[in-house]
């Protein structure tokens, strides 16, 4: 209700709130003012009524007083006899009665006294006529009349003392009359003062409402606008309006609001403008630049230090000019006084130092602000596009070069076939210098029937916007020539072509030579399938290898073994040992046999790949040669390994050859030490070793060491056919690694291998 | 304890390879009941009971000890033959040869041996072989029945 009551009020039109604000004291004023008039009618009313009765008594006493100095008159009169004795007399008979119509009047209102005043009129004029009566009579002269004075005397007195008594009632009356109305005029009086006093405390009421609504609804906004105004003037920061009423002041704090907001939304513009400008003056990667006319920068964007490397305080500690190249600075100088002299400045371009006294190109574009005498520059560093533009001209060079001194003829024709560039080697060909060759056809180079043949051709590769290969055949004077040419489309960038150039080789001579490698490549087919039939062979061979020439041996070697039980006394010492012999060597062939032939086969039997780990493979050799090291000391060093890509069968077969010669050449020693561990090698390799503490080799024969039957010992200091290691590399290598040795006579020696690690490697 | 001894079939063309054969079973007292053929032809005619061999006493042998190498018939077409034939196909068939080709055993597995033996080089152990496999087939092993009948189709 109250909020509401606030809400109306404060809506309220300006006018409307100081009529209201003006009429709420005023309106206690007016009915006060309006009551207190009628008041004092009523006090003056009153107190006409108590001056009417005061003069009524007045009136009253003067006529008593005239009716009393009338009387004395007329007895002096009749006892002197004198007629000046009458002047009161004649003064009363003249004035009595105006004072009677005046009594009349003055108690008109007052019926409480008019009615008594009445019945005395009457009496006073009897009692005047009395008089007149004894006047007329004059003083005594004759004592005849003597009589009538006395009577006349006798009635003057009565009367004379009736009026007296009616006066002094009268009197009374007036008294009474009088008080009552003086009590009448002090209510009037009372009455008027109280309403006087209401409307003044009604009015001061009003006052203070008055102001009150005045002050909240007007003066405290208009203050807290005034503040928002003034803080605005100030330059601090706009705030809010904290007004949006309906009436004048709201509309006011309203437009204040809004022209806040416009010139905070104008500042805010004005400031990211500058925002703007100071982030691409600062981002730009191009120098940016203000100068005076003084020679000085007056400042410089990062890009300059970035480029050149001076902080902004170096470059603006100097006359620009002074960091120029001492070349260039001339020009530069001349260039900035044209500017100055309001002439539009040329790009220019000059080397200017780097803080590393190193020199860059730039490139400066500079227009001269007259008003402001500025200089604003944009420079550009084209130190890498004169590079480039240098290297291109070099590469120019280099393919000029490249073109001029190819063995094939190049040439460029455009669309219509003319020629626009020909290489040396084609000026050769038809003996014309480009120069020459400008603007013709190949018409002017071959018979028509040959030039047409090629127009068609370039036609068609133009058409088919692809390079295309092809076997050309010319008549020379020589003879004929055969070229392989590839031609191609040059395009203008987007794809259209503008021209098409041409390759020529001549290859008379490589087509001779082909046809003689077509004869050397059947004569080679012939003889791989000799060479095919020698492998069957082989094959057959090593067949009966394993078979025939196994028999005989067994037989040698089986008879040897009868002779020595059925005739071994008849042999005596020297013919058994003879026999033993037979049969060791028998048996040792048997072993050279088979180990061939083992070593053969590895070479031909598929490999059947798996990831095999390292590790488990050794310790199994191990296991399987832990026989043979019985009684021995051996100190062996395993160490970890990862899983290699290969052959499981053929890998443990070249861990066992590996370790069996470490434990057969390590034997000499008091005590073995075998070492087998792995190394990362090339890409996708390990390097797996066994080293051993054994007799060693000397590294001169470290090559013979995998040959089949190389052995660098004799057989009868260390057994063996010699194929194992040959085996290790013959297995090794299919797997696509490699092996070699490292040793040194009686110090030992160490045995590598390189495995795939993966599928995919080898 | 001595158990029966069966009679053995040795089908080899060399003649040293016979007698050094004879001389390893003759250490253990087997040579006597061993019948020597000396080619593929003459081993099937000796199984056949015909040709030369067609008054022999009856019955299979116990064992065939089988050379590869042989002229005529190999030792792989003896095996086929035999494993095809009726009444021979359940013989004991044991390959005694000097090849240690792949191939050959491959071969002589799918034709259906019992056994697949290379003749050590050194005669010791030629011995030891041939014993082991005289002694295992011809006394240790239960040979099929004699006359085996057409399986029931």
């Amino acid at each position: 209700m109250i909020t509401r009551l606030h809400r109306i009020w404060a809506s309220l039109p300006l006018r409307t709130k100081g009529l209201v604000v003006v009429a709420i004291p005023l309106l206690p004023l007016v009915v006060t003012t309006g009551i207190l008039s009628r008041g004092d009618r009523r006090v003056e009313a009153a107190q006409d009524a108590q001056t009417r009765v005061f003069e009524t008594r007045d009136q009253l006493e003067a006529a008593l007083t005239l009716l009393i100095d009338a009387d004395t008159a007329v007895r002096g009169y009749l006892l002197t006899g004198r007629p000046d004795q009458l002047d009161p007399y004649w003064r009363a008979q003249r004035t009595l009665p105006v004072a009677l119509a005046r009594l009349d009047a003055l108690t008109a209102a007052e019926p409480v006294i008019h009615g008594p005043l009445l019945a005395l009129a009457p009496v006073i004029r009897q009692r005047m006529r009395a008089l007149d009566r004894l006047v007329r009579l004059g003083p005594p002269g004759a004592p005849g009349e003597q009589p009538d004075y006395d009577r006349a005397l006798d009635r003057s007195k009565a009367l004379m003392d009736e009026i007296r008594a009616r006066i002094a009632s009268l009197g009374r009356l007036a008294g009474r009359l009088e008080s009552e109305r003086r009590a009448q005029t002090r209510a009037a009086l009372r009455d008027v003062l109280e309403v006087a006093a209401a409307g003044g405390v009604f009015g001061l009421i009003g006052g203070v409402i008055a102001m009150l609504l005045f002050t909240s609804g007007v003066s405290n906004r208009v203050g807290l606008i005034a503040a928002a105004a003034d803080s605005l003037a100030r330059g601090e920061p706009a705030q809010a309006v904290p007004d949006q009423e309906g009436d004048e002041v709201g509309r006011l704090g309203l437009r204040l609001q809004e022209a806040f907001a416009l010139l905070l939304a104008r500042d805010d513009e004005r400031r990211r403008a500058h925002e703007d400008f100071d982030r691409f003056f600062e981002v730009s990667p191009v120098m940016l630049c203000i100068a005076g006319g003084d020679g000085y920068f007056r400042r410089v964007n990062p890009a300059w230090t970035a480029r050149l490397g001076w902080t902004a305080e170096e470059l603006l500690a100097v006359p620009y000019a002074d960091r120029a190249h001492p070349e260039d600075r001339e020009a530069l100088l001349q260039e900035l006084s044209r500017l100055l002299s309001g002439r539009s400045m040329q790009a220019y371009e000059g080397r200017y130092t780097c803080r590393d006294g190193s020199y860059r190109w730039l490139r400066w574009v500079a227009f001269h602000h007259r008003d402001e005498q500025l200089i604003y520059g944009v420079v550009r560093d084209v130190t890498e596009r004169r590079r480039a533009v240098a290297a291109l001209r070099a590469s120019d060079a280099r393919l000029q070069a490249i073109l001029n001194n190819s063995p094939a003829a190049i040439y460029v024709k455009d669309l219509d076939g003319r020629f626009v560039l020909v290489n040396r080697e084609f000026e050769r060909l038809f003996g014309r210098t480009q120069a020459q060759l400008q603007g013709l056809t190949d018409e002017a180079l071959h018979d028509p029937a040959e030039a047409a043949r090629i127009r068609r051709d370039d036609l068609e590769i133009l058409r088919a916007g692809r390079p295309r290969e092809l076997e050309e055949r010319v008549p020379f004077a020589d003879g004929e020539h055969v070229y392989m040419s590839i031609k191609f489309p040059l395009d203008d960038g987007t794809g259209a072509p503008v021209a098409l150039c041409g390759i020529s080789v001549d290859i008379t001579a490589r087509t001779h030579a082909e046809e003689s490698v077509r004869t050397l490549n059947h004569a080679l087919s012939l003889r791989m399938a000799d060479l095919s039939v020698a492998n069957r062979e082989l094959e057959a061979f090593s067949y009966s290898v394993s078979h025939d020439l196994r028999a005989p041996l067994r037989h040698v070697a089986g008879f040897a073994a009868l002779l020595t039980q059925t005739s071994s006394d008849a042999l005596g010492e020297d013919g058994r040992r003879y026999v033993r012999t037979i049969a060791e060597s028998a048996d040792r062939m048997g072993r050279l046999i088979d180990d061939l032939l083992a070593f053969s086969r590895m070479g031909r039997v598929d490999l059947r790949r798996a990831v095999v780990p390292l590790r488990p493979l050794v310790d199994d050799v191990l296991a399987e040669l832990r026989a043979d090291v019985v009684g021995r000391a051996v100190d062996w060093t395993v160490h970890a390994m990862p899983s290699v890509y290969a052959d499981p069968a053929m890998l443990r077969q070249v861990l066992l050859n590996l370790v069996d010669n470490a434990l057969k050449y390590t034997r000499p020693r008091e005590r073995a030490e075998i070492e087998i561990g792995s190394r990362p090698a090339e890409d996708g390799f390990v390097a797996v070793y066994v080293a051993d503490n054994g007799v060693g080799f000397d590294m001169q024969y470290a090559d013979k060491l995998f040959g089949v039957f190389q052995r660098l010992h004799r057989a009868d200091q260390f057994e063996g056919t010699g194929i194992g290691l040959a085996n290790v590399r013959r297995i090794v290598q299919r797997h696509g690694g490699r092996t070699w040795a490292e040793g040194a006579v009686d110090r030992g020696a160490c045995f590598w291998v390189t495995l795939p690690v993966t599928e995919g490697r080898a | 304890m001595i158990a029966e001894v069966k009679r053995i079939l040795l089908a080899e063309d060399d003649p040293n390879d016979v007698e050094l054969t004879l001389a390893a079973l003759a250490e253990h007292r087997l040579a006597n009941e061993v019948d020597v053929v000396r080619d593929g032809e003459q081993a099937l005619e000796y199984l056949e009971c015909r040709g030369a061999y067609a008054g022999r006493p009856g019955g299979n042998p116990a064992l065939l000890l089988l050379d590869l190498k042989m002229p005529k018939r190999d030792g792989l077409e003896v095996l086929q033959a035999i494993r095809r034939h009726d009444a021979l196909r359940m013989i004991p068939v044991v390959m005694l040869t000097s090849s240690r080709e792949e191939q050959d055993l491959i071969r002589s597995y799918e034709l259906g041996v019992n056994a697949y033996v290379v003749k050590p080089v050194a005669f010791p152990d030629f011995v030891h072989a041939v014993r082991q496999i005289g002694i295992f087939w011809a006394v240790i092993n239960q040979a099929p029945p004699p006359h085996p009948h057409r399986r029931p189709m």
